[in-house]
């Protein structure tokens, strides 16, 4: 295995890190915009979701979402699963199933009609 | 694999290990995320059929507001408090503040007394 990384640890902290402070971000906001209404209709909900700069920081909000779960996921099943082959199959589950909620988030925010 | 070369004594009875403040912050912060994690599909759900139409949106304003719902809403909210909080914790840690045991202790306190808060005020609000 001439080509593996040899260190995996870090950069996974990182990306830990900032998708944290990201979505910290992005959910002061949100909690600040709902606090400022006094009750939400549907008419504002669907125009605030529907704002270009919403969908965007919402799909940014998603993604940082699921590669946060990712490399939480993937540490706690590194401490506790030793096992090669179950530890394989729990990761292989985890991602695909995050890459779904992945799609699955793109679709709800930016193709609504598709 | 670990035990392989080592032969000390392993005593792991989480029931009986009496754990210090931070010990318990830290696997709160794991055990919440795991919840967090298998709320994900739960959270694009409701967001997608809140946008659908009037009618849902109308739907999960409703369903948000039976009791049980509230109840487990309450309990979620308790458990993302202290996801977000601990995290906080740990990322002033990451940045050499309150690293000492002192105030890793007190800051620890400090973040379960916060969803403490956040639980009872939202238990408050049920009743």
């Amino acid at each position: 295995m001439p080509v593996m990384r040899t260190v995996t640890g870090l950069r996974a902290w990182l990306v830990q890190r900032f998708s944290a402070v990201f979505m910290l971000i992005i959910s002061v906001l949100l909690v600040m915009v709902f606090l400022s209404q006094e009750s939400l209709t549907y008419e504002q909900w669907v125009g605030f979701m529907r704002h270009p700069v919403s969908e965007m920081a919402g799909v940014l909000f998603f993604f940082a979402m699921l590669i946060h779960a990712w490399v939480g996921m993937r540490d706690i099943i590194m401490d506790y699963v030793h096992g090669l082959s179950v530890r394989v199959i729990l990761l292989v589950t985890i991602a695909l199933t995050l890459i779904a909620m992945g799609l699955w988030t793109v679709h709800v925010l930016l193709l609504p009609l598709a | 694999m670990a035990n392989t070369h080592n032969k000390k004594p392993v005593f792991l009875n989480l029931l009986q290990i009496r754990m210090p403040v931070t010990a318990v912050v830290s696997i709160g912060h794991r055990f919440s995320g795991l919840i967090l994690f298998i709320c994900i599909p739960v959270l694009i759900y409701y967001l997608d059929k809140s946008l659908q139409s009037a009618e849902e949106f109308a739907a999960v304003l409703n369903t948000f507001s039976s009791s049980p719902v509230k109840w487990i809403a309450i309990l979620l909210i308790w458990v993302f408090v202290h996801h977000l909080v601990a995290g906080i914790r740990f990322l002033f840690i990451d940045i050499d503040i309150g690293v000492d045991k002192k105030s890793a202790s007190i800051s620890a306190w400090l973040t379960l007394l916060v969803g403490f808060i956040v639980l009872v005020g939202g238990v408050a609000c049920l009743l």
